[in-house]
Order: structure tokens, then sequence, then C-alpha cells
């Protein structure tokens, strides 16, 4: 009985894990039965709708197992959304037949509201009582503590993708609701994405299972190169260094608190990536493909192109359903008007001061002018605009923290500040550089604050490699291979710590209570900064990477291999994918090996460099 | 590829796995100087069920705790102050429980969060040895009584230390943060310092050389002056010339009950006092002299101080590397009734076996010889180390020796005349930690306390302090009470 128990009742101690071995037992047996549903029978027998419809209603009752496992009883939200967006799928494209065009759009409004109505609750509820109390005066309380249900953006994104693309007529609805709780809640991507689009999705679900004997081979490959992100690169990073230094930031000297935060970025990467990498396995074993959801994205020479190498099916969707709504590249709308009053109102509240709705509205009147006056850049300017505020969405959908703002407000600047920047000429980069550097310079004269010693030093480094540029592109020699690698490795080394650098904020608002998250969150951030920009101590470095080798090493080779040419790592995912069987088997014993050792060793004891 | 040869080879797959586990040795495989190991397949299976044994509340498995009191011989107890009761005897007087109960009920200063289980009488044995406290704590209204805590970086940023001082001075009455070093390099919660020399604000990294009695050796002093914080700051001409103006800005924080301060006392080769025409939670202090500076106290003529001397990374085994005369100085001159020693998180991962729990705990005997040498009137506290985690075959749990080592050094107080609080057994125990962890009191590292922990410990603390003074009271009571005769 108490086995029994242990099996099919939720315990919020015990989720469903990628990396627990209850999983792979869970898919063991789920893949048996579904060898059994796939295969009994003759070929047209095989083929037959009735089949396919077995296997999909089969696969979407043990996504809602497993679902039910890792969330319990919120499983109740995600049949909700399920049942009510197939329904107003349907609405909506028997209205567009009838001809009922404003019937279809409040069906979608109705659709959207709901959703994002329910995401809102679980995300924004503290914030939403905090901001009403201090609009209003009111003293409204939470009371019981509102956790979040697993993998809720992801599938709730999904749905209104859903439906806004049976809006726009890009599909048609999908008309047995089976099918559509299984497109929504298929549980390889069910709690970290991708984001799968029912476009890309749906029509597989009327497919025969088909997988080649390569396309065997790369889904363990993507199985065991997803563990091994997760267990070595991400969990072992994050045990033996990143969170003790994230959660006592004062413990730790400047050059720990950065290691950590550089280590953090390739965390943050190899945790989430390979965690869609064994979705993206798992999920072609049973026939069905998901999209990339990362394309080695610290390989990025620039904001914009990190955007489209990380997350992508996060980033496709935010343009799709947020970013070419608001006008696109094209203009400005009520949107993107809102959406700046929007983010004045909540960045005052969350930051308690009034600077930050001073500055949003000065830029968006900026904008406005420039656009009114000078029609030469209305396009620019209202594209930067918008893809500005896709970023704040991006940064306030991780949650209602100041920290998430300044995390999607610093992506959004420096996305622009990188597209002005490449269409400015030589001269004026290296006076704008010169000017910029000199000026932090002066300024950490007069105040030294850590966070102004952190941007001169960083100010000075841009400085010189600017300056190399400069005075290169001024000598009477053609540019080269050399050159040219010269130049893609600096620019990869400045996105790479420009997006650390934004990981800050990113990091220091993640895993917490949502109702003292903006406090701590802010707190962590600005203890970083002191630290980094203050307490910095040579003396200790190297002792720390003594001492520290093991997590040092790792995070060496990780961004290695992270920064290996694609077309190697091809072929060897390749080579891999059609090694004899016994051989792969061999492999992948080995690799849980290796892997195990990595779980089981023991913790990294405290070892204070800086008193 | 079909399906079926799919499952099989995920079957094989796992197969294979269970097969490794069974056969790998038991003790593991030696590559050089790494070991490979692997679970034994008893274990893998058991290995989810022990996972989710998880109580849900902090202290529900306060049950996994033995505490040591019956491995305590009673006759090794001494008999302080005016009690003459054993430890076990006080800790199972009715009355004591009820006084328990009452001080509960009436306590509203001080008011642990709903979650605080921890049964304060299954630690009360050893408050008995605070007597003499207690005793001062009544002529607050009169004289200053001073508190020092010291302990490692679980109080760093005054974390624990706060609570105790809120909750004294609430009911003692008394002001300011206590001793604070001359600039500050470590944030505190409590209070803000700058440091400037000629309007020029100095960083954590510049300001007077410093000396540090703890940590890297490199930052020791020639000789043993340390002062109580176990550190110097030097104002000498390298630093300033003599016309350079030296200024150090203490700014209290308003949040909390941080209480207003009427006097500043610099501790140095010379002490000096500036006492404030009026209360204040701010003052900028003009230092005019050169030499060695000890710590700079804010407090008041009366009432409770709190001092938090926290040593990062410091097992609190120095006290014997400061000069005997210097801690005597300042544990006179400002009426310490009460040492906190906090300790022994620090050695936990480098302790592998009984022995070396007991060559550590007969370090820590001499360092409480030596303070009640230096602090005769004092009374002394030792506070041991919290429930730590380390990871054992993928699983986090706890130090196997953690309750031996509680056990030792509750052991060692007791002989040796001091109070003994549990901070072990006032987590629940062994695999307290996880609670901890999971309700957000401690960081995932399964060492340190966040903010919210710390001040659940804290108040954890206060509480049992305050629960033993009620006691005490009441006892006083009534021992002054006349006997009522019967009349036949």
């Amino acid at each position: 009985m108490e086995l029994l128990k242990h099996i099919f009742a939720f315990d919020s101690n015990s989720p469903l894990l990628f990396t627990q071995l209850y999983f792979w037992v869970f898919l063991a047996i789920v893949y048996v039965l579904f060898a059994v549903i796939t295969e009994v029978g003759g070929k047209a027998s095989r083929r037959s709708g009735r089949r396919l419809h077995l296997r999909n209603v089969y696969l979407m009752l043990v996504s809602w197992f497993f679902y039910y496992k890792t969330s319990g009883l919120f499983l109740g939200i995600l049949l909700f959304v399920t049942l009510s967006d197939w329904l107003l799928a349907q609405g909506i494209y028997a209205a567009h037949n009838r001809g009922r065009l404003i019937l279809k759009k409040a069906l979608l409004v109705a659709g959207v509201c709901l959703d994002l109505g329910i995401l809102a609750y679980f995300k924004y509820a503290y914030f939403g009582a905090d901001a009403l109390n201090r609009i209003l005066g009111t003293s409204l309380t939470i009371t019981e503590k509102i956790i979040l249900p697993v993998g809720i953006s992801f599938y709730i994104f999904q749905v209104i993708s859903y439906t806004a693309d049976v809006f726009c007529g890009r599909i048609k609805p999908v008309k047995n609701i089976f099918d559509f709780g299984f497109y929504v809640s298929f549980f390889p991507q069910l709690v970290a994405g991708p984001i799968v689009r029912a476009s890309e999705f749906v029509p597989q679900l009327y497919k025969p299972f088909c997988l080649s004997r390569r396309m065997f081979g790369l889904a363990v490959f993507w199985i065991i190169n997803g563990l091994g992100k997760k267990i070595i690169l991400s969990d072992y990073l994050a045990t033996h260094l990143i969170d003790r230094v994230f959660e006592n930031p004062l413990l730790f000297s400047g050059f720990e608190n950065l290691f950590a935060l550089f280590a953090y970025s390739l965390q943050v990467y190899a945790d989430f990536s390979g965690y869609t990498d064994i979705a993206i396995g798992v999920a072609m074993l049973m026939g069905f493909y998901l999209p990339r959801n990362f394309d080695s994205p610290y390989k990025s020479q620039n904001p914009q192109e990190f955007w489209r190498r990380w997350h992508i099916s996060l980033s496709r969707w935010l343009k799709t359903y947020l970013y070419i709504p608001l006008g696109g590249n094209r203009n400005a709308t009520f949107g993107t008007w809102f959406w700046i009053a929007f983010f004045a109102v909540a960045g005052t509240l969350l930051s308690g001061s009034w600077i930050t709705a001073v500055v949003l509205l000065t830029i968006a009147a900026v904008v406005a002018l420039v656009a009114k006056f000078v029609p030469s850049h209305r396009k620019l300017m209202f594209a930067n605009l918008n893809s500005f505020i896709t970023m704040l969405l991006g940064g306030l959908w991780h949650g209602a923290s100041w920290n998430f703002l300044i995390w999607g407000g610093l992506n959004g600047i420096g996305m622009i500040v990188n597209k002005l920047w490449r269409i400015t000429g030589g001269h004026l980069r290296m006076l704008l550089m010169t000017m910029g550097a000199g000026g932090l310079l002066l300024a950490r004269h007069f105040h030294p604050l850590p966070v102004l010693n952190l941007f001169a030093v960083w100010g000075c480094v841009l400085w010189c490699g600017t300056a190399v540029r400069y005075i290169w592109q001024l000598l009477p020699v053609k540019a080269g291979s050399v050159s040219a690698a010269a130049g893609k490795v600096w620019a990869v080394a400045q996105t790479f710590t420009f997006i650390t650098f934004t990981r800050l904020f990113f990091r220091s608002g993640s895993n917490l209570d949502p109702a003292t998250a903006n406090q701590v969150a802010w707190e962590t951030a600005r203890n970083m900064v002191t630290q980094i920009g203050g307490a910095w101590n040579n003396s200790i470095i190297i002792p720390f990477l003594w001492e520290y080798r093991t997590v040092a090493l790792l995070f060496v080779l990780g961004m290695l291999i992270h920064w290996l040419p694609a077309k190697f790592k091809q072929w060897y995912r390749l080579r891999f994918a059609m090694l004899p069987m016994w051989a792969m088997l061999l492999c992948t014993v080995a690799a849980i090996v290796v892997f195990y050792q990595f779980v089981t060793a023991e913790s990294q004891p405290f070892i204070y460099f800086q008193f | 590829m079909k399906p079926k040869q799919i499952a099989i080879f995920i079957l094989i797959t796992l197969a294979a796995l269970a097969a490794v586990c069974y056969f790998f040795p038991r003790k593991g495989v030696k590559i050089g100087s790494t070991e490979i190991n692997m679970p034994p397949l008893q274990e893998v299976l058991q290995q989810d069920s022990d996972v989710v044994q998880w109580p849900d509340t902090v202290a529900a498995d306060t049950t996994c705790y033995e505490p040591a009191p019956e491995t305590i011989a009673t006759d090794a107890l001494p008999h302080a102050g005016t009690g003459n009761d054993s430890v076990a005897a006080v800790a199972e007087t009715p009355a004591v429980k009820a006084a328990d109960a009452e001080a509960a009920e009436k306590d509203t200063t001080v008011t642990p969060p709903a979650t605080a289980t921890a049964d304060s009488t299954q630690l009360a044995d050893t408050r008995v040895m605070l007597e003499r406290f207690y005793a001062a704590l009544a002529g607050t209204d009169t004289a200053a009584v001073r508190v020092v805590h010291y302990g490692d970086s679980q109080t760093e940023g005054d974390r624990i230390t706060m609570n105790l001082r809120q909750g004294l001075q609430q009911i003692c009455g008394g002001g300011g943060v206590g001793l604070v070093p001359l600039h500050q390099t470590i944030s505190m919660r409590t209070i803000t310092q700058t440091l400037t020399i000629n309007g020029v604000k100095q960083t954590a990294q510049q300001g007077p050389k410093r000396y540090l009695a703890y940590g890297p050796k490199g930052r020791r002093r020639d000789n043993r002056i340390y002062g109580p914080m176990a550190q110097v700051a030097l104002m000498d001409n390298n630093l300033c010339k003599d016309s350079e103006k030296v200024t150090v800005g203490l700014t209290q924080s308003r949040t909390g009950t941080t209480r207003p301060f009427t006097r500043i006392v610099v501790y140095g080769e010379t002490d000096s006092t500036i006492t404030l025409p009026d209360s204040a939670m701010s003052y900028t202090l003009e230092l005019k002299r050169k030499g060695d500076i000890y710590g700079l106290s804010l407090e008041t003529e009366t009432g409770v101080m709190v001092d938090n001397i926290p040593m990062r990374g410091c097992a609190g085994t120095i006290f014997t590397g400061i000069d005997r005369k210097m801690l005597a100085h300042y544990y006179k001159k400002s009426n310490t009734r009460l040492i906190i020693m906090q300790f022994g998180g620090n050695v936990m991962p480098y302790t592998h076996s009984r022995k070396d729990i007991a060559a550590y705990v007969e370090k820590i005997r001499r360092q409480i010889k030596y303070i009640r040498r230096c602090a005769p009137e004092a009374d002394l506290l030792f506070i041991g180390p919290s429930d730590m985690l380390t990871t054992r075959n993928g699983l986090k749990t706890s130090y196997s020796l953690l309750p031996d080592m509680d056990t030792a050094l509750l052991q060692m107080a007791v002989e040796e005349g001091a109070a003994y609080w549990s901070l072990f057994g006032a987590m629940g125990g062994k695999g307290g930690m996880k609670n901890w962890i999971s309700k957000g009191l401690a960081g995932s590292d399964g060492v340190h306390f966040t903010r919210k922990g710390a001040d659940f410990a804290g108040e954890m603390l206060t509480k049992w302090l305050l629960d033993g003074r009620q006691e005490y009271l009441e006892k006083l009571q009534k021992e002054a009470e006349p006997e009522v005769e019967e009349e036949e």
C-alpha cells in the first residue's frame, strides 16, 4: 500500500525530475506500453487513425500523471486551460466562418485575458496587492502563500499561441479535444519548454511513429548530453560555488563574486538547455520532434544575436505575439504607449523611486519627438522602443521584481545600443568611447563607489578594444582572417560579459519567496556589485582557484566545449548516433557512472579567503 | 527503428545499470587519487523513499535529536548562584514548566514565528548557569550591563545578535548597537559606517591598517594586542598626517527596533567618551588622535548593550591569542555580564572522528577558562554549531558527527560552569537543516542561515534566555514569600 501511495500520490518533496531514477523507470514503463499500443496489429492497423488516436490519448493521460506527480492538484489548471482554449478556438473559427468578426475578436480577447489572468494571479498577486495598497491606500494582504505551479508559463504561452494562430488563420483548430490535450501537456516539454507552436506540433499527431536508426542515436545523444549539462555543469557548479556566493555575497571577495557570476552564466545555460536537450531526446524516442531551443548562445557577437540563440522558442513567441502586435519595426501602436505608461508605474512601485517613471517617460517622449520631426528615423526609433518594451515584458514575465525589470531593461538597452553602434562611424565611435570611459574614470575619482569602479574598469577595457580597432582601420592594411577572427573573439567576449552582467540581476531575483523577492533580490545584487567593485583582493585569486580547482576546471571546460565549432559538434554527434547498439549502450552506462560521481561528490567545505 | 527495439534498449540500459550497482565493490574503485563509487542496488531502490521523509514543520523531527543530558553526570554540574537544584531537577520541576508556559504567554515582545516549535523546556537545563547575569539585569535601570556575542560567519552582519539586542533592550532598556570596528569592512543590518580622510570616503580596502587575531596568518600582529573585537585598526602617520581630518559617520538603521544611543566610547590605547546632548540615531565622530583603535561603542548610560563580534571562518580557538589585560579591561569597563561564544560550524567539515571532537572540545575548554579569567564577573553561554549538510551518496545529509559534537560541547560547557544552547537541537536535530532550507530559513549551501532564518534563530535564542530570566525571577519571588504554616 505504501509503495502504491509512493508511486501514484503527489509528494511536493519528490517531483518527477529528469535527473532522478524515478523518471527513467517511469519512462521505461510508459515506453513499453507505448510500444505495445504502437506496434500491435498489422501495418494497416498501425497506421489507422484509431490507433494514432489511441496513442495520443495514452500519451496525454501519461502526461497528466506526470504533471500530477510534479504539481499535484494544479493539474486542474492545466485541464482548465486545455478545455477553455480548445472551446474558444472552436468558437473563433466558427465565428470567422460566419463572418462575425466582433465575436471572433471578443473570443480572442476573452481567451487571452483568461490565460493571462491565471498566470498573473500566480505570478503577480503579491505585486498587485502591494500596488493597490500603495495607490488606493487599501490594506490588502495575501494570507495564503501562493505557490507557482510548475511550468505554468510554458503551457499558458502555448495555449495563447494556439488561440492566436487560429484567430489569425495560421492554423485550423484541432478537432479532437484529446489531441489538443496531448499537444498542451506532452510531458517532455511540459515543465520547461520548449514552447511548441501548434502549427509545428499538431501535424505530428496524425503521423504514424517513424524514427530512423540515426535519429534514435541522436535522441540518445541529446539525453546523455542534457544529463551531463544538468548534472555536471549546472548542479555541481551551483552546489559547490555559485549558490553559496549568491546567498551570502559579502562572505566572498570581489574576485570570488565575479567568478561565481561568470560561472552562473554557464550554469543557467547548462541547466536550461540540458533540460530541453533531454526533452528533445525523450520526445524523439516517441517519434515527436520538438524545436531546438538553444544554439550555442555564448557564441553570439551581439545582444540581438544572443536572443536569437537563447531560449529560441520564447524569443520567437515574444516576437510573434508581442513585438509584432506592438508595431514591430514599422510603427508604434496604442500598446506601445500603454506599456510605457504601465512600466513607468510598475517601475516606480518596484523601485520605490519616481526617477524610474521620469526616465521611461522621457525616453518615450524623445522617441515620439524624433519620430515626428525626423521622419527618416521614425521606423528605427519605434522599432527600438518596441523591442525595449518587449525585453521589459520578458523581464516582468520572470517575476514582479525590480531586479527582473532591470534585467529586461538592460537587455533592451544593450540591443538598442548595439544597433546604433553598428551604424556609427569609426571616428565617432572612438570619440564617444573616449568620452564615456573618461567620464567614468572622473566619476570614479570623485566618488569611489563600487558600481563606478566596476563601470570604470569595464569602460577602460572597451576603450582599449575600440582604440585597437580604430588604429587598425587607420593602417593601410587589408582586413585579413586574423583580424576578423580577433574581432569576432572580441565581440563574443564583450557580449558574454554584458549578458553575464545582466545575469547579476536575474539570478539575484530567482527562486525567492515572492512576498520578499523584491527586497532580497535588490540587496543581493547590490552586495555583489559592492564586492566586485570594491572588495577586490588579488592575493586570494591563486589560493581560491587552487581550492576550487574542480569548479574552475569544469567552468573552463564547459566554456571550451560550448565554443567548439558547430561543424565539429555535429560531426561527433553523428559519430555517436551511428555507433553500434552495444557500443551506444556501453557509452550510456559509462556516462551515467561518471554523472553519478558528480552527484555524490562531497560538499566543498567553506573556505574564507577574505576577512 | 521500431518502438519495441527502443523499449528493449531502455530496459537493457536500466538492467545494466542495476547490474553495475549490484556488482560494484562496496568500498569503491580507486583510480589514482579519485575514488569511483556506485550505490548498492538496495540503496538505489530505497533512495527516493529516504528523500520524501522530510517532516512538515521546522522542528517536527525533534525526536530525531536525542538531547544529551542523560549522558551527563548530574554531579558534574556546579551549583551556580543562589540555586542549589541540579540542572536536571530544574528542568523537571512542574513549577518551572508552568512558569515557562506563563512566561511564553506573557511575553509579547519576542514572538517567534508560528513555525517555532522548538521546545524550550527541552533545552532549559543549563540556564541556571546564567543566574548572575539575570541578577545583573535587575539593575539595568541604574547601570549599563554588557553582553558580548562572539560568533562565526553565522552571526556576521549583526545576525542573531540583532534579535537578542532588541529583545533585551525592550525589556531592560538601553540603546545603541554596541561595539563596532573603526572601519566597517562588512555590512551590518543595523548600522552604516563611513570613514573619511579629508573628506574622501575610504573603501573597504582603504582606510587604516587592520590586524586580526583570526583568519589568515598574514593579518596577525607581532604582539597580542588586539582588543575585545579580536581586531585592531592602526591610525598611524602612513594613513594620515597630523593636519588631516579623520571622521567616522555612524548611522544606525531606522528599520526594525534599533534604539538610539546617548554616548560613544572610543576604545583604544587610551579610551575616551563622547556624551551626546541628546539621544541620536546618527553621529559623525572626528578622531583627533593616532594609535590603536579597538572599537567604537554606541551605547547608553543604563540598560543593556549587546555587541556583535563576528569572526568569519573562526572556530573560536583564538581568544588565548589575545592579550588578557586588554580583554579584562574592556569587560570590566563595559560591565560585561554575559559572554556568548557561538562556534563549532567551521570545524565540522574537518571532523572525521570522535578523537577530532575531543581535541576541539579541549581547545574550546581552554578558551572558556581564559575568558573566565578575563571576565570573572561574567557568565558564559556557549552556542554550538547549527545543523549542517554535506553530500553523501548524492543525498544532502547532516554531518554524521554533529550530534556527538553537540553533546561533547554541552558536556564540556556544563563542566566549565557555562550555559549551553544547542542550536542544532533547536533546529530540530539531525536533518533539521533540510527543513530550514525548504522553509527559506537557510541557504541551499546547507550551512548558512538566510536573513529570515537568522531572525528565527535569534528569536528562539532570545526567548530561551528571557524564559530563563522569568524562571529566575519566579524562583526569587518564591524564596522571598514567607512560608504559610497550616493552622491546626
